[in-house]
C-alpha cells in the first residue's frame, strides 16, 4: 500500500480541503449516480449493454444470461430472461435486426423469431478461434467497422490451460461478412473494452500487467503489434495480418521498443496506475450533442477496480491518435465492465467486481450516471502544441491565478516493456513552465514548457487555477500521453 | 510443594515434602469463598451428591479407595496428620487459595459473614470453622482482626460502579451454561457472589483461576479476558442497577465506539494494553469520526440483530487491519498492515441479537473501513443502522463505606492467622509451626475432626453426607498407605481429585449425570459424540501420548463442534496423566505406522476426497471444508490417534467408537473401490493413514471447497442451459438440465452429445465463483458416457471402422442453438452439406426416466453411405421389444428403423445405416430412446 504517488494524491486532496470551505463542489453536484433496482436474489454481473428502444435495455451477464429489462429508466423495471446458456458473453451489438454477442469461443447472433419476447434462435457466426479452457480467455466485442467487419478482442490466458495452448490469444480479430476470421492485431493482453469511434476506427482498452506497463487506450489498425509477446507466434500463420515482429526483448523502454519494432503501436492514452484507475474496461464516445454536459466527442472509459468513469480527450498528431485523460466520476457501487448511452442520454454502467474486487463494494448491478444540467469547472481539452500544451476550460478562469506559472506543475515519465507485472513510472522528470498565456476570453491557456519528451506521460497539476467565483477545478489534474509532438504552427 | 518428575513411579519415590506443623489443632482458615471454585454455588462435593453420585463416594468398606484418598487430599488432612510418614506421599496436600491479594478481591462485609459462619454462608466448603470454640463476643472480635489482616493484603477492597454493555449478560450466561461450569457448579448461581466481590477482580480470577487456586480443582476454562468479563457479569448480575435489564427499554441505537491512538502492530484486534482516549456512539461501522489521519484505531461494540437462524457471512474491507468478532469468536480476520483489502468469514447465528465487535487500526497512508454482511434471507450489503444497538448497564459493587484499615487489628489478625493455623493450608511453605498429629487421631470418637462435636480448638468441618465414612474407612486401612499406588490407581486418584469424571466416563464410571446432560451442547448434528466429552476408557490405546499431553497442558481439545471446553488444571496437577494412560491402556504394537510411500499417500488422498469416500463431506481438513458436520480435522488425525486404533475405527467405526456418527465404509461383502490397491481393505486403510501422516502438508483432498451449495443449479420450471468448461470434454460445453432430473452435456467444441446423467444437475461454482475457469462435472455418479467421436460418419463400406477424426477435422461445424416452445435447446450443426438438428427430451415412457434423442437430417443431395452410431460398449445384446442392452447397463431403442450391432476390435457398436433419397422431402428424422 505504500505508494509514494498515492500519498501525494492524498496529501493534495487534503490541501485542497483545507484551503476551501465546505462549499467545494464535488462530482455528485453535476453527475448523479442512479441505481437500477433489481429483483431479490438476481445476479446481474453485467458484461454487455444494448439499449433496445421503448425504454428497454438488453444486457448480458458473466453467468451467460441475456436479460431484457423493460421500463429500464423507471422505478420498477421488469426483467425477462431473454436467453441462458451462453459462455461468458462480453458484449452486445445490434445489426440489421440481429443481436450480436461474443462468447468465449464464438461470435453469435440471436433473435426473437416468434415474437414472444424471448430469444429462440442463436446462430454461430464464427468460431474460428479456440479456447484452451483458461479462465482468462475472455472474448470482448463485437464492434463493427464501416466495411461491416465485426471486431473482437481475445484475452490471453493466465495460468493453466487444461486442453492445451491455442493460437490467436492476445489478438484482435475481425470477422468478415462471410463469417471468416481475420487476425488483424497482435500483442494485446487483457483487452476488456472495444469500441468504434464515430468515424468507425477501432479502439480498445488494455489492462496493466506483464508486457503491459500501464493500462492504456490504444488505436487498433490492421497489422499492429501492441507489445505483449504471448500470442506472437501465431503471426507466422498464413491467416495473420500482422507481420511477425521478431523476438521481443525483456526490459526495454517503450520509446526504444518502438524504434526496434516499427509495427509496435504506441498507446493513445496511458492511464497512470492508481492515479486514474487500475483496470479500464468498456468505453464510449460522447455523441449526445451536449445532453450529457460539455464533453461531446470525448471518450468515457469505465474502470473495474476504481468503480469509476474516466474521461479522455483524443487528437490526431502526425497521424497518431493521442491525448489526455482526466478523472471524471467515482463512487459507483461496483466495478464497471460496460458503459453505454441510454435513451435519455444518461450513461448506463454495467457492474461486476467478481474475481478482482473494486472500490465499490457491491458484487454486481446496474447504475446510470445522469447529468444534472450544470457544467462542472473542468479542463475541457488538453492538446499538444509544438511548445507545450493548450488547455481549454469549461468556464472562464480568473486570469490572475490562471496566468501565473506557479499555478501549474508538470512532470513526465514513461514505461518499460517487460515481463514483470506492470511497470513503475520510469525516467521521471519535472518540466519547467516557461510561460503561461491566457487567451480566448479566459477560456484557454497556452503553456510553454521546456522538457517535452515524446513517448512520455505528461502529468499536469493546476492547484492555482480558479474560476471567476474563486472555485478550483473539480479535477485539477490531467495526464497527457505525448507520443508525437506537433510541428511548428500546429 | 511437589516435585514433578517424568515418571509417576519415580515421582512418588522422590517426592520431597516440606515439613511443617501447626501450632494448634485447628485446620487452616480457608475463605473458600474467594470468588473461586464453588463460587457462589454449592461447591463440588455438595453438587456431586445433589446429582446423585453418592455411589461414587460413599463406600465405607474398610480399605483404600481412590475416592477416599482424593477426599482426604481435598481436605488436606495431611497438613496436620503426618503420621505415619508415608501418608503425604499418597495423600498430598490440596493447596488452599492463595491469599496474597485477597484484600482486593473480597469485600470486608462478606468476609465478616463468611469467617463467622463458613458452612452457613457456603455449604460444602472444605474450610473448617476454626472459631467455633470462641464465645460470641470474642468470636466477633477475632473475625474483625482477621478481616483487617486480610484486607491489608493488596487491599482494602474498593470498587467503583462500572458501566458495561448488557449484552455481556447473555454472552456470560451462554458461556457459563455451555463451556462446562455447570458440570461442577449450580446451574443458577445465587446472590452470594454479588455480595462478595466485583467485576474486575472476578474477571481477573476467571482468566487464570490457577493463580489463586493452584489445586486445579477450579480449573481454567480457557476464557479470554472478554469472555471472563462476560461470565463475571453474569455471576454478578445481581449488582446490576436494573436486574431484569429490561432489555429493550435500556437499548440504545448505534454502537459504542472507543478511539485509540498510537502504534499498532496489526497482529491482533484485541488492542491489549491500550486505553481508549475517547468514547463515542456511532450509527454504523464508520471511521468518519473525529480522528487523526494516521496512527489511530477504533473499536466498535454493540449488538447486531439478525432475522432468521442460519449462516451469516461478514466482510470487512480495511486499510490497515480490521477484525470482526461475534461474541468472542473471531469471524473476520483482516489483520496486518495493508491497503484496502477484503476478507470475510461466516458464523451460524440464531434469530435475535448477538454481541458484535469490530476493531480497526490505521498505521500510515490511506485509511478505510467497510463492513458488510449477507444472510440466508438477504444479499450482501452494508449493515443497516436499524439492526445495530447497545445496552449500557451499571454494576454497583458491595458497599465498603465505613471500613478503614486499623493497623492494630491488622497486627492482631496476623497473629490470629498464624496461631489458628490458617497458613498451614493457605501458605504451607511458610513458618512450619503446626504440630504433627497421628493419622489415627482422626478416628477419635470424642476429640478428632471426625467426631460428632469436635471440642474447642479442633476444626469443625461439617462434613457432607458420606464424607466422614469415606475418611474413616481410609484411616482404618492406614497400613496400606505405605505402599505406592499402582499406575492404574494413580489415574483413578487424579481423576477423582480433579473431578474429571463429572464430564468424562472411564471404564463405566462417571460421565455427566442424567440431569446435566442437556447442558452439554454442540454446534453440529453429531449426536452425543458432538456434545458429550469423550470417554477416557482406553484413551491411552486410542490417543498418542504426546497428544494427551498437549490436550492437558497446551492445547485444550480438538473437537471444534463441542461447546464444552476442556479445562486447564495446571501442569503440576495433570502432567503425569499422559504417561500413566499410556502405561495402563496401550497394547503392544499400538504405535506401528504403515510404511510411507508417495504413491500410497496419493491413493489415500483420492480415498479421502471427492472421488473416494468423501471423508471431507463431514471432516475438516487443515481448517477448511464443509460447514455442517464440523467433524474433526483430518490434518490433525495423525498426530492425535494411534495407527492401530485408527485402522480399527475406519474398518469398524461402531465397534471401535460406540455411538459414533461415522458411517462404516468397508462393509463386509462389498468392495467399493475394487481397482484401488486390488480392493484390499487393509491396504486402503493404510493408504489413508499414510496420506494423513502428511498432517495437512501437500495438496489437500480433492473437492475441498466450501460454500459450493449456493452454486447448485436446480432446474425448476424450464430447462437450464449452462455453458462451461467440462472435465473430460472441452472448454465449450453446454450442459442442459431438466426438472425431470435427467440431464445431458453437448460438447460444442467436438460437436457431439457427450454425457447423459440422472440425479443432481450440476454445480456452477467452478464457473461462477471468483475468477472461475474450473472444469465442471455432472453432479451425479449415475452418468452415461457416450463414445468419443462423431455420431455420424460416411462409411464407403459398411464394415469400415468408425473414423477416428471427429469434430471440425471430420467436417462438422456448429451452426447454433434453437429453443423450442418449452425452451429446450435444439443443437444445429452441419456435416459437410448435411444439416443436422439434434435435441434431447426427458423420456418418461420407459421404466425409469431416460432421454429421447431426436436427430433431424436434411440435405440437398442424395446420401447413401451415412451411418449413425448410438452407443459403444464392450458387449451389446438385442433384447425383447427392439431394445438393445450394453454390458454397462445402458439400454437403447430406435423408434423406427433397424439398428445393427458391429464388432470393432474389442468393442461393439450399435449403428444404423441412413439413406436419404433424391426424392422429396430430403429430410429424415431419427428417434432413439436411452435408458441407463
Amino acid at each position: 500500500m505504500v505508494n509514494v504517488c498515492w500519498f501525494l494524491m492524498i496529501g493534495l486532496s487534503f490541501l485542497a480541503e483545507e484551503e476551501a470551505s465546505a462549499e467545494l463542489p464535488v462530482e455528485a453536484d453535476y453527475y448523479e449516480i442512479v441505481e437500477i433496482p433489481a429483483p431479490d436474489g438476481a445476479v446481474f454481473e453485467v458484461s454487455g449493454l444494448l439499449p433496445y428502444g421503448d425504454g428497454s435495455v438488453l444486457f448480458c451477464t458473466r453467468r451467460g444470461e441475456i436479460w431484457l429489462a423493460k421500463n429500464f429508466y423507471e422505478e420498477t423495471p421488469e426483467y425477462v430472461l431473454f436467453l441462458d446458456g451462453l459462455q461468458e458473453p462480453m458484449g452486445l451489438l445490434s445489426v440489421d435486426g440481429w443481436i450480436y454477442t461474443v462468447q468465449r469461443a464464438e461470435l453469435s447472433r440471436m433473435k426473437d423469431g416468434d415474437g414472444d419476447g424471448r430469444c429462440d434462435i442463436l446462430e454461430t457466426v464464427c468460431d474460428d478461434w479456440l479456447i484452451s479452457g483458461n479462465y482468462h480467455e475472455y472474448a470482448f466485442g463485437p464492434r463493427r467497422d464501416p466495411e461491416g467487419n465485426l471486431w473482437v478482442t481475445l484475452n490471453k490466458p493466465f495460468g493453466a490451460e487444461p486442453f492445451g495452448k491455442v493460437e490467436w490469444r492476445g489478438w484482435a480479430i475481425r470477422v468478415n461478412k462471410d463469417g471468416v476470421m481475420e487476425p488483424v492485431c497482435a500483442g494485446l493482453r487483457s483487452p476488456a473494452g472495444l469500441e468504434a469511434s464515430p468515424e468507425g476506427e477501432m479502439f480498445y482498452t488494455d489492462n496493466q500487467g506483464e508486457w503491459c506497463g500501464a493500462s492504456k487506450l490504444s488505436h487498433l489498425e490492421v497489422g499492429d503489434f501492441h507489445g505483449h509477446p504471448h500470442g506472437i507466434e501465431s503471426a507466422k500463420l498464413p491467416e495473420s495480418k500482422v507481420k511477425y515482429p521478431g523476438e521481443v526483448p525483456d526490459r526495454i523502454m517503450m520509446v526504444e521498443a518502438k524504434k526496434k519494432f516499427p509495427s509496435l503501436k504506441m498507446p493513445a492514452i496511458w492511464f497512470p496506475y492508481d492515479k486514474m484507475g487500475k483496470s479500464p474496461s468498456g468505453l464510449v464516445w460522447d455523441q449526445t450533442g451536449g445532453k450529457f454536459g460539455p464533453f461531446t466527442g470525448q471518450v468515457f472509459v469505465g474502470d473495474q477496480h476504481h468503480a469509476s468513469v474516466m474521461r479522455c480527450f483524443l487528437e490526431k498528431v502526425n497521424g497518431h491518435w493521442q491525448g489526455a485523460c482526466f478523472p471524471f466520476r467515482s463512487g459507483f457501487k461496483s466495478g464497471l465492465i460496460r458503459v453505454a448511452w441510454g435513451e435519455d442520454d444518461s450513461l448506463i454502467a454495467g457492474l461486476s467486481n467478481r474475481g478482482w474486487g473494486s472500490k465499490g463494494k457491491a458484487a454486481h448491478g446496474l447504475e446510470r450516471l445522469v447529468w444534472k444540467g450544470e457544467n462542472p469547472f473542468e479542463i475541457l481539452r488538453m492538446s499538444a502544441t509544438s511548445l507545450g500544451f493548450r488547455l481549454r476550460f469549461t468556464q472562464p478562469i480568473d486570469p490572475s491565478g490562471g496566468g501565473d506559472k506557479e499555478s501549474y506543475r508538470m512532470e513526465s515519465y514513461t514505461y518499460r516493456l517487460h515481463s514483470d507485472y506492470g511497470s513503475s513510472e520510469m525516467e521521471k522528470k519535472d518540466l519547467v513552465i516557461d510561460e503561461v498565456v491566457v487567451a480566448e476570453g479566459n477560456l484557454e491557456v497556452e503553456l510553454i514548457v521546456t522538457g517535452l519528451r515524446p513517448g512520455f506521460v505528461h502529468e499536469l497539476h493546476l492547484p492555482g487555477v480558479k474560476n471567476r467565483s474563486g472555485m478550483p477545478l473539480l479535477h485539477a489534474e490531467a495526464y497527457y500521453t505525448l507520443i508525437e509532438i506537433p510541428s511548428d504552427g500546429s | 510443594m511437589i516435585e514433578v518428575n517424568r515418571s509417576m513411579l519415580r515421582r512418588w519415590c522422590l517426592l520431597v515434602l516440606l515439613s511443617f506443623s501447626f501450632g494448634c489443632d485447628e485446620k487452616g482458615l480457608e475463605p473458600e469463598a474467594e470468588v473461586g471454585k464453588g463460587d457462589d454455588f454449592k461447591p463440588v462435593e455438595a453438587n456431586r451428591k445433589a446429582r446423585g453420585r453418592e455411589a461414587d463416594v460413599v463406600s465405607p468398606e474398610p480399605g483404600l479407595s481412590s475416592a477416599g484418598e482424593a477426599l482426604a487430599s481435598q481436605f488436606s488432612c495431611a497438613a496436620c496428620h503426618k503420621e505415619p510418614d508415608p501418608l503425604l506421599s499418597r495423600i498430598p496436600l490440596f493447596p488452599a487459595p492463595n491469599l496474597e491479594s485477597v484484600g482486593g478481591r473480597l469485600a470486608p462485609e462478606y468476609l465478616r459473614s463468611f469467617l463467622a459462619s463458613p458452612h452457613d454462608i457456603k455449604p460444602g466448603t472444605k474450610m473448617p470453622d476454626v472459631l467455633h470454640g470462641f464465645s460470641g463476643t470474642d468470636r466477633a472480635d477475632v473475625v474483625e482482626d482477621l478481616i483487617h489482616f486480610l484486607q491489608s493484603k493488596n487491599g482494602p477492597f474498593v470498587a467503583e460502579p462500572v458501566t458495561v454493555r448488557s449484552s455481556f449478560l447473555d454472552h456470560g450466561r451462554r458461556l457459563y451454561e455451555t463451556v462446562g461450569c455447570v458440570a461442577c457448579h449450580e446451574v443458577d448461581s445465587s446472590e452470594r457472589l454479588s455480595k462478595a466481590t466485583a467485576l474486575d477482580p472476578l474477571t481477573a480470577f476467571l482468566v487464570d483461576p490457577l493463580l489463586v487456586r493452584p489445586s486445579g480443582q477450579m480449573p481454567s476454562m480457557r476464557l479470554t479476558e472478554d469472555e471472563a468479563r462476560s461470565v463475571a457479569f453474569y455471576l454478578l448480575r445481581h449488582q446490576a442497577d436494573d436486574l431484569d435489564l429490561a432489555p429493550d427499554c435500556l437499548r440504545r441505537p448505534g454502537l459504542e465506539v472507543e478511539y485509540f491512538e498510537g502504534e499498532f502492530d496489526g497482529k491482533d484486534g484485541t488492542f491489549a494494553g491500550k486505553e481508549p482516549i475517547a468514547l463515542d456512539i456511532s450509527f454504523g461501522f464508520t471511521i468518519d469520526l473525529p480522528r487523526k489521519d494516521d496512527g489511530f484505531g477504533f473499536r466498535f461494540r454493540g449488538e447486531i440483530e439478525v432475522p432468521t437462524d442460519g449462516e451469516y457471512t461478514f466482510y470487512t474491507t480495511s486499510d490497515d487491519g480490521s477484525w470482526l468478532y461475534i461474541y468472542d469468536q473471531l469471524v473476520v480476520d483482516n489483520g496486518g498492515s495493508h491497503g484496502p483489502i477484503e476478507k470475510s468469514g461466516w458464523i451460524e447465528l440464531s434469530a435475535g441479537r448477538h454481541p458484535i465487535t469490530v476493531t480497526m487500526f490505521e498505521g500510515e497512508g490511506g485509511e478505510a473501513l467497510f463492513v458488510e454482511y449477507e444472510g440466508p434471507t438477504f444479499d450482501r450489503g452494508p449493515i443497516p443502522m436499524e439492526v445495530l444497538s447497545h445496552r449500557p448497564v451499571t454494576m454497583i459493587p458491595p458497599d465498603v463505606s465505613g471500613f478503614e484499615l486499623d493497623p492494630v487489628r491488622i497486627a492482631k489478625g496476623a497473629v490470629w492467622f498464624e496461631s489458628l493455623g490458617c497458613q498451614g493450608c493457605h501458605d504451607p511453605g511458610r513458618s512450619p509451626v503446626v504440630e504433627t498429629r497421628p493419622f489415627l487421631e482422626l478416628l477419635s470418637e470424642d476429640s478428632g475432626c471426625l467426631s460428632e462435636n469436635p471440642p474447642d480448638g479442633v476444626p469443625r468441618f461439617d462434613f457432607q453426607e458420606g464424607e466422614k465414612e469415606q475418611l474413616q474407612a481410609l484411616v482404618k486401612a492406614r497400613e496400606e498407605l505405605s505402599h505406592p499406588r499402582s499406575a492404574s490407581e494413580e489415574i483413578d486418584f487424579v481423576l477423582s481429585r480433579l473431578d474429571c469424571l463429572s464430564c468424562h466416563e472411564r471404564d463405566s464410571a462417571g460421565g455427566p449425570v442424567e440431569s446435566l446432560r442437556p447442558m452439554f451442547t454442540g454446534i453440529a448434528d453429531l449426536g452425543d459424540e458432538g456434545r458429550i466429552p469423550p470417554t477416557l476408557s482406553g484413551v491411552g490405546h486410542r490417543l498418542k501420548k504426546d497428544w494427551i499431553r498437549r490436550v492437558l497442558t497446551e492445547k485444550g481439545a480438538a473437537r471444534p463442534y463441542m461447546n464444552t471446553r476442556m479445562p486447564e488444571f495446571g501442569v503440576e496437577n495433570v502432567a503425569a496423566l499422559s504417561e500413566l494412560f499410556d502405561m495402563v491402556d496401550s497394547l503392544p504394537g499400538d504405535d506401528e505406522e504403515p510404511e510411507y510411500s508417495a504413491e500410497l499417500a496419493e491413493i489415500g488422498r483420492m480415498l479421502v476426497g471427492r472421488r473416494g469416500m468423501i471423508c471431507i463431506n463431514c471432516h475438516y481438513y487443515g481448517g477448511h471444508g464443509q460447514r455442517t458436520a464440523h467433524a474433526l480435522d483430518l490434518a490433525e488425525t495423525h498426530s492425535r490417534v494411534k495407527p492401530v486404533w485408527h485402522a480399527d475405527l475406519l474398518k469398524n467405526p461402531q465397534e471401535t467408537s460406540p455411538g459414533t456418527r461415522m458411517p462404516p465404509y468397508w462393509i463386509p461383502g462389498r468392495v467399493d473401490f475394487p481397482d484401488v490397491l486390488a480392493g484390499d481393505t487393509d491396504r486402503q486403510v493404510e493408504a489413508i493413514r499414510v496420506f494423513l501422516s502428511l498432517e495437512g502438508k501437500g495438496p489437500p483432498p480433492h473437492g475441498l471447497e466450501y460454500d459450493k451449495m449456493k452454486y447448485d443449479l436446480v432446474p425448476k420450471e424450464e430447462p437450464i442451459v449452462f455453458g462451461a468448461f467440462m472435465k473430460g470434454l472441452s472448454a465449450r460445453v453446454m450442459a442442459v438440465g431438466h426438472p425431470e432430473e435427467v440431464h445431458f452435456a453437448f460438447d460444442a467444441h467436438n460437436i457431439r452429445l457427450a454425457r447423459m446423467w440422472r440425479g443432481g444437475f450440476i454445480n456452477s461454482e467452478g464457473t461462477w465463483h471468483d475468477r472461475a475457469g474450473k472444469l465442471e462435472s455432472p453432479d451425479s455418479a449415475d452418468v452415461l458416457t457416450l463414445p468419443p467421436g462423431s455420431p455420424l460418419a460416411r462409411l464407403s463400406d459398411p464394415s469400415d471402422p468408425w473414423p477416428e477424426l471427429f469434430g471440425r477435422e471430420a467436417g462438422f461445424r456448429m451452426r447454433g442453438v434453437k429453443r423450442d416452445e418449452l425452451r429446450r435447446p435444439i443443437f444445429l450443426y452441419r456435416y459437410g452439406d448435411l444439416m443436422i438438428e439434434e435435441s434431447l427430451t426427458p423420456d418418461e415412457v420407459g421404466e425409469r426416466v431416460g432421454l429421447v434423442r431426436r436427430i433431424k437430417l436434411s440435405t440437398e443431395s442424395e446420401i447413401t453411405d451415412l451411418s449413425f452410431r448410438m452407443i459403444v460398449a464392450g458387449e451389446i445384446k438385442e433384447e425383447a421389444n427392439f431394445w438393445f442392452a450394453t454390458d454397462e447397463g445402458c439400454r437403447v431403442r430406435l423408434r423406427e428403423g433397424r439398428a445393427t450391432i458391429r464388432s470393432q476390435g474389442e468393442t461393439q457398436e450399435l449403428v444404423m445405416p441412413v439413406r436419404i433419397s433424391r426424392e422429396d422431402p430430403k429430410t429424415l428424422e431419427i428417434e432413439v430412446q436411452y435408458q441407463w
